[in-house]
């Protein structure tokens, strides 16, 4: 059975044009696979280059060197080599990323927002609206902001909301980017439930969680970025001060 | 790398150029766009982005260069080769353009209906009851209250004078929408309102979208690409959450950087 | 004041039809073009005419260069021979080539109208020549000169319906009552002049030939014989013409353009054919109307 996610010599390197084209490498070297129905947590302080592997996944960021390979089908697809195009299909139909934060989208009712992904894949909306309704039941998100927009939500349940939302229509390989990083215990459990039950689907999921209760219960494997990272410097210029959080 | 199969692009421009004299409007500009894509141009004032709209949308001819459009059902065919006939039936039927100000793409003297009946009426409706059926319905998608359907866009408030806009361009269904900047002359409050119209629209039809626009906050809301431009040509060019997040370029760095944090 | 006929006074001071030779072939030449073209809006170069634009020298133009002095001309506006412009331009005519005048529409060859068509059908061998004001039925939607040209060479004709949109949309019904848009031939729209929209069945399958002039505008447009001339309408909305609930007091006529004159004021007023030589004909050959009959008795 091939693997769902092949991550092959994956490097990233980011150039600071502002400050005098200043080279920041974060990681280099990064090598494992992820099986379908199986959940590989990445491990390593803060600012190891974690996120950055998520991303140059998703194609956020592009790749400074190496391979993500993708399997659709019978085939592979090379995220890092593969057109705006192609990704934007892929996005669709193959890989979602659940970040911290929710995108707020204006107007759009709560419910629709979970509603949608199953929506727009053909479901009817019986069923898409059902399923909805239990996501955010389950996630303890209260009946009477169903039908507001997320926008003046507290951060905890606009995080909820958001991963009601990734996980109504569960793509085959789902990258969780600390997803239960503002949320109490008994909301951690909901969001492991879901977690379990999509591995129990066959999903593959590669994801961060700062909670260490939270990682014994969902991962599989470990993989510990600080084993990538490139040795010694960051130089002039810390990574927060190069991007804001477009979040 | 894969390609989807039976699909082509819907609007292409290779090696687009414009020269106004010795003044570079744009240069050297490539890109596709495929349907069911909204692509962003985003740059500062005098970037070039509005001489690259107005070469696509077939309104100047470029000094040098190509844009190809897919009509349906047919091959790609060079725009500035069609017979002036057909890039303006083109114009009324599978292409729509919002203008920044709705004034322009308006007319201010003839009741709403009017307005958005004017596209179903050039293409040969002839039933009263169909097309103002039509403005009914299209007013409501847009969130203007019904009852104005006979009242002139003059009465209308700047935002209500755009989202009419909207309505008017997209009655005939267009599969190509060019829009320059269409919340540039609004109150920030109002503008939240117009880009949900347009982002809800966008995807209930399927629209391609080819978006002007100096906000980065505009591109990220409705567009699924971005290319970049500065001195009339594209610096950078890919996702709009990439761009946003890891631009490469050093003028992008510079454009993303300068975003006030809300 | 009417006789069937005036003894012509002609001056030769002038050349024959006031206008020289070389402009009276110009103004055909553009004539013939209209006609090749029927409805199409063809420039000329309009000449001074002794009164001022707004006054028919559009028509004047165009008569002057189609006649020949074997010709009977009659001038209606409004669509009687007797308001002081008709009169004028009747004299005019007279003054510089010297031809036949008449009243009687059936004795008539060039009829130069302004506003109305005569309600005898026309002949073959007869002329009708419209006062023109503005040419363009799309002027009022789209003031530029350099659009409405292109509109018409595209054929994009759908401003013209907004505007009978409007008319619906505001009063229920098409408001415009005169200058009418139509359909020649089936390609270009037309203004037929501020005649009422009651003459423009009229206008459709005319055995005459009808001329169109504009001086102020500069443009010739033609309506050949037996062309096809539909008025602009929604399928729903179809168009209709003005019908009046009570006959001409005069003649008892109930089939045509009636106009209203107010007799005192105590709010009296009668209503009697626009087209004054056609009420007198049927006066003569004995028909009446209320007030003529009330007077008989």
């Amino acid at each position: 059975m091939p693997a769902a996610l092949q991550i092959h010599d994956l490097a990233k390197r980011f150039t600071l044009h502002m400050q005098d084209s200043a080279e920041l490498p974060v990681i280099t070297g990064v090598e494992f696979n992820v099986e379908a129905g199986e959940c590989v947590v990445l491990s390593g302080p803060s600012g190891a280059g974690k996120s950055s592997v998520l991303k140059m996944i998703y194609g956020t960021y592009p790749c400074s060197l190496g391979s993500v390979r993708i399997l659709t089908g019978d085939n592979y697809v090379d995220i890092a080599k593969a057109n705006a195009r192609d990704l934007l299909a892929l996005r669709r139909s193959t890989v979602g990323y659940v970040s911290q934060f929710l995108r707020v989208i204006p107007r759009v009712a709560t419910i629709d927002l979970v509603a949608e992904p199953s929506l727009r894949r053909g479901a009817t909306p019986e069923t898409a609206y059902e399923q909805a309704a239990n996501l955010l039941r389950q996630l303890n998100v209260p009946e009477r902001l169903w039908p507001l927009p997320p926008s003046t939500f507290s951060g905890g349940e606009q995080q909820r909301v958001n991963i009601a939302r990734a996980f109504a229509y569960p793509l085959p390989i789902m990258l969780l980017d600390e997803p239960t990083a503002s949320l109490d215990a008994g909301n951690r459990d909901a969001v492991v439930s879901l977690i379990l039950k999509a591995k129990r689907r066959g999903v593959a999921i590669l994801g961060i969680f700062h909670d260490k209760d939270v990682r014994e219960r969902v991962a599989d494997r470990l993989v510990d970025v600080t084993a990538f990272q490139v040795s010694g410097d960051t130089k002039t210029g810390s990574r927060k001060s190069r991007r804001t959080d477009m979040n | 790398m894969t390609s989807t199969p039976n699909t082509n692009a819907l609007l292409r421009a290779s090696g687009l150029s414009k020269f106004y004299g010795g003044q570079v409007g744009c240069f050297d500009v490539a890109f596709e766009l495929w349907p069911g894509e909204v692509l962003a141009i985003v740059g500062e004032s005098g970037s070039g982005k509005t001489t690259l709209l107005n070469c696509l949308a077939g309104h100047i001819i470029p000094t040098s260069g190509v844009v190809e459009y897919r009509r349906h059902g047919e091959i790609m065919r060079n725009i500035f080769k069609m017979t002036e006939a057909e890039r303006r039936s083109l114009q009324r039927t599978e292409w729509g353009l919002v203008h920044q100000n709705p004034a322009d793409g308006l007319r201010m003297t003839v009741s709403a209906g009017a307005n958005i009946g004017e596209r179903l009426m050039a293409l040969g409706v002839r039933h009263y009851g169909d097309i103002r059926s039509a403005a009914l319905e299209w007013l409501e998608r847009v969130e203007i209250d019904t009852e104005r359907i006979d009242c002139r866009p003059e009465t209308f408030s700047g935002g209500m004078r755009q989202r009419l806009q909207i309505a008017r361009t997209l009655v005939t269904r267009p599969r190509l929408v060019f829009m320059d900047e269409p919340t540039g002359g609004l109150d920030v409050s109002v503008q939240a309102r117009v880009l949900d119209t347009l982002r809800g629209l966008v995807t209930d039809l399927g629209l391609s979208v080819v978006l002007v626009t100096h906000d980065l906050g505009v591109a990220r809301l409705l567009a699924d690409r971005m290319v970049v431009m500065k001195d009339g040509q594209i610096v950078e060019d890919g996702l709009t959450d990439q761009i946003l997040e890891d631009p490469q370029h050093a003028y992008s760095q510079l454009l993303v950087s300068a975003i006030l944090s809300a | 004041m009417s006789t069937a006929a005036e003894a012509p006074k002609y001056d030769p001071a002038y050349n024959f039809a006031f206008l020289d030779e070389q402009t009276k072939r110009m103004i055909r030449r553009a004539i013939l073009k209209a006609i090749a073209i029927p409805g199409y809006q063809v420039p000329f170069a309009s000449r001074e005419m002794p009164m001022p634009y707004g006054w028919g020298t559009g028509g004047m133009q165009v008569t002057a260069a189609i006649l020949g002095p074997e010709d009977r001309l009659k001038v209606i506006d409004q669509g009687a021979d007797d308001t002081t412009n008709a009169v004028s331009i009747r004299n005019f005519f007279r003054r510089t080539a010297g031809v036949e005048t008449t009243e009687r529409t059936a004795d008539a060859t060039i009829i130069q109208t302004r506003h109305r068509i005569p309600e005898l059908p026309l002949r073959e061998d007869q002329i009708l020549v419209y006062q023109v004001p503005i040419p363009e039925p799309l002027r009022f939607l789209e003031p530029r000169e350099t659009e409405t040209r292109t509109l018409h060479a595209l054929k994009e004709y759908g401003l013209m319906h907004v505007k009978l949109y409007e008319d619906i949309a505001i009063h229920g019904h098409i408001a415009t009552t005169y200058a009418y848009p139509v359909q020649v031939s089936g390609r270009y729209i037309t203004d037929p002049s501020p005649t009422p929209k009651f003459d423009n069945p009229k206008m459709n399958h005319m055995p005459a030939l009808q001329l169109f002039g504009a001086g102020r505008e500069k443009r010739i447009y033609a309506i050949p014989p037996y062309t096809e001339v539909a008025s602009l309408d929604f399928e729903d909305h179809p168009f209709t013409i003005q019908a009046w609930d009570r006959p001409c007091d005069i003649c008892g006529a109930e089939d045509t353009f009636l106009d209203e004159m107010v007799t005192d004021d105590q709010g009296g007023r009668m209503f009697i054919c626009s087209d004054s030589d056609h009420c007198e004909r049927r006066r003569t050959a004995g028909h009446t109307g209320p007030m003529t009959r009330d007077a008989a008795e």
